[in-house]
């Protein structure tokens, strides 16, 4: 019943953007307001004053009012700060309201199937992006099962040539994206005897706390070979830079701008930095919503719910400076007069979203003159039992390196 | 380091303050002199867990990474002393550090106004704390708590979060530079400490400020002009807040909205730990010290031991009530 009124609806548009133009053409001045909008879409976001999530927020705000967009839909943003009995009345709200699609950051992976499934219920896509649920009929948009841990760990193994000192800064203690990640790299760490990890903290995502841990493990461990990272890098590498400059080490983690500038710089890197950034991007959140939008209009019908975004993955000698606003002929980077350091790169992503630019990502405004462009063909991501799934399995190797390929273990 | 502070002690007793306050003095010193000894116990025994670090190294770390405390809990003092407390300092903190990075855009030459200006910023947040406690009679946590939020909420709206300008290099050199191979920050303890002290212990502002905390009523009925000197404490809270944002911004060389949050528990605990008292009154501004010192030396050998998360926070916890029970049992009867 409702996809054949979504049917009607889609052979309506062109008609109706007929009209339009000749209501105008005839000089008809027609109030916005006027103008059908066919959808009525949600972004429900966790929290705001995160520099991750304000650049995944502002993505997706962008893209809404991008041409065709802007004129599909009405497009509404609640901010459900991180407590989940806020989100899921604010989810039920938006269902009441007469949502056609709801695209939120899941604060709890079970605790808001049964909204979700109301909402399926009402015939509402829903499509969680960054973290997961595990409600069947959700869509998860994420880079969760493209194993960062064990690939981020390895890449440091083989750098380390499996063997020196080892500091590890967990995220957010609690949380199943730590629990996933510190699981997959503490399997590769652990297969190497001649890795020794002197040093652990929950840096919680923080660059500030993470370089006060640093500086202080430094005081007790100065001989230090390495840190692995999920966020909090650039902190974690300013304690070493400030504290043993002549010496740096291998580390892994997020992509903020000044990071990237560091680990490409071959001064630094005569200095023993070697450097991979990776890890989470913002630019899931508006890749998903583009994935929901051409769901919603019938222009793609995914296959599975687990929709895979590629990891963002740039090893030191891959970063390549961007001249202009945007990442385009594989530039990955901006000049420090351009961004502050702590800008996260992979807000932007010329490959899927490439409707975006800097302004874009920092203020929440559309690019001028940009239309959406077509998707690639969707990638589906594994299953995770608890993480993606409810009765499912994994695969048996989830907890292995997919991307890079282990060096032998050292004698 | 603590000598200087001890001298400013004792000097408003030797200038003829009456006998019974002498006598007050010196219990109030020991649990800051206990909770420094705590300190430097906790210092050596991270040395010896590492028989491999250097000694000065972590003391300087210790220190460095102190000073954040060391400054904003001299405010929070001051409003505890009288009985109140400042919700709004992990904010402050935040805008103090945004503030600064877009003020100065990276450029050096910007700080001789951006300083003071942002500075007065946040003692205009401190100002509006006090005035709301004094003129509107809202309570302190409810009165600090809600300008935190609306300030929170404004400086979000400004700048989404993140300072898209760099911190200026001069601010970061102050943090990470050295005089005569000690780092510039132990200088600034040291300096701060004895303003501090002197103003706390040493003015008859800060006199005012232990009578009225232990009976406003007795201080009404003697005149002392309470409410100024009420929304004097909170305005000192908020340009202390305003100098921990500035540090802050040049330690992290980026800012944040939300960097001074995990501030905000830390200087509550600093100023209990010193031997404050939670109900207002009694507490010198060297046991703040000291306790900042300690919870400072405490991170450092939680993270240098690599504890898990939970057990970090049992421990941080534990002590915050252990120094309150302390303070009403064996304290108290030493004081007696």
């Amino acid at each position: 019943m409702d996809r054949a009124l979504r049917r009607f609806r889609t052979l309506l548009k062109p008609l109706l953007y007929g009209v339009t133009t000749l209501m105008a053409v005839a000089g008809l001045a027609l109030p916005a307001s006027a103008q059908v909008a066919h959808y009525k879409v949600f972004l429900d976001l966790s929290y705001s004053g995160n520099v991750w999530q304000t650049a995944a927020a502002n993505g997706i705000k962008a893209l809404a009012e991008t041409p065709p967009y802007n004129k599909e839909i009405t497009f509404k943003t609640v901010i459900s700060g991180t407590d989940v009995q806020h989100q899921i009345s604010d989810l039920q709200s938006m269902i009441a309201a007469g949502a056609n699609a709801i695209l939120f950051y899941p604060l709890s992976g079970t605790g808001l199937n049964r909204v979700i499934e109301q909402g399926c219920e009402h015939h509402v896509l829903m499509f969680a992006y960054d973290s997961s649920v595990t409600a069947p009929c959700a869509y998860n948009v994420n880079n969760l099962a493209a194993r960062y841990g064990a690939n981020s760990a390895q890449w440091m193994v083989n750098q380390m040539d499996g063997k020196g000192e080892l500091v590890i800064n967990h995220g957010v203690a609690g949380t199943a994206l730590t629990n996933l990640y510190d699981e997959q790299a503490l399997r590769v760490f652990h297969k190497y005897p001649a890795i020794k990890i002197v040093a652990q903290f929950y840096g919680n995502w923080n660059d500030a706390l993470s370089q006060e841990a640093v500086s202080k493990i430094l005081a007790a461990h100065p001989n230090i070979d390495a840190i692995w990272t999920v966020d909090g890098t650039y902190g974690s590498l300013q304690a070493v830079m400030q504290h043993r400059a002549d010496r740096l080490v291998v580390i892994a983690g997020q992509s903020n701008n000044g990071y990237r500038l560091d680990i490409a710089n071959p001064a630094l890197q005569q200095k023993g930095l070697k450097g991979l950034s990776s890890s989470a991007g913002p630019a899931v959140g508006p890749y998903a919503f583009k994935v929901m939008m051409e769901v919603l209009t019938g222009q793609i019908k995914p296959k599975a719910r687990n929709i895979a975004y590629p990891l963002p993955w740039v090893p030191y000698p891959e970063i390549k400076m961007c001249t202009g606003e945007s990442f385009v002929n594989g530039c990955n980077v901006f000049p420090a007069s351009k961004v502050p350091p702590l800008f996260i790169d992979t807000a932007l992503d010329g490959h899927l979203v490439p409707e975006l630019d800097l302004t874009a990502v920092e203020k929440g405004t559309p690019v001028a003159g940009a239309t959406i462009q077509p998707l690639p063909p969707l990638d589906y991501a594994d299953n995770l039992p608890g993480i993606n799934c409810q009765h499912c399995k994994a695969p048996a190797d989830w907890l292995d390196p997919d991307l890079v390929k282990p060096i032998p273990v050292p004698k | 380091m603590t000598r200087p502070e001890a001298s400013v002690l004792t000097e408003p007793d030797a200038t003829g303050e009456p006998q019974p306050r002498a006598a007050r003095v010196n219990p109030e010193l020991l649990p800051a002199i206990v909770v420094l000894a705590c300190a430097v116990l906790l210092i050596i025994a991270t040395k010896v867990l590492n028989p491999g670090s250097s000694f000065a190294y972590q003391l300087s770390a210790v220190l460095v990474t102190s000073i954040f405390l060391v400054v904003a809990s001299f405010g929070q003092g001051l409003t505890i002393l009288l009985g109140g407390i400042d919700l709004s300092i992990g904010v402050v903190v935040g805008l103090a550090a945004m503030m600064i990075s877009i003020l100065t855009d990276g450029q050096d030459g910007a700080l001789p106004w951006a300083v003071p200006a942002t500075l007065a910023f946040c003692t205009g947040i401190g100002l509006i704390n006090g005035l709301g406690i004094v003129l509107g009679r809202v309570p302190p946590f409810i009165m600090t708590l809600a300008s935190g939020i609306t300030f929170y909420g404004v400086g979000l709206g400004f700048t989404s979060g993140l300072a898209q300008e760099p911190v200026a290099p001069a601010l970061q050199a102050l943090m990470s530079d050295h005089w005569l191979g000690v780092p510039i920050p132990v200088y600034l303890i040291a300096g701060f400490a004895i303003l501090a002290a002197l103003f706390q212990n040493g003015t008859a502002e800060g006199r005012k400020l232990y009578a009225i905390g232990s009976s406003p009523g007795a201080a009404r009925v003697l005149g002392l002009p309470i409410g100024g000197l009420t929304i004097l404490a909170y305005a000192i809270s908020g340009l202390c807040g305003g100098i921990c944002g500035l540090l802050l911004a040049g330690y992290s060389s980026a800012a944040t909205l939300d960097i001074g949050d995990p501030l905000l528990l830390p200087t509550i605990a600093a100023v209990v730990i010193g031997g404050a008292r939670v109900t207002g009154g009694r507490g010198i501004y060297l046991g703040t010290l000291a306790g900042a010192l300690f919870l400072s030396a405490l991170e450092t050998i939680i993270t240098v031991l690599s504890l898990s998360q939970g057990l970090r926070n049992i421990i941080e916890g534990a002590i915050i009530v252990g120094a309150l029970l302390l303070q009403s049992e064996q304290w108290g009867a030493l004081r007696r």
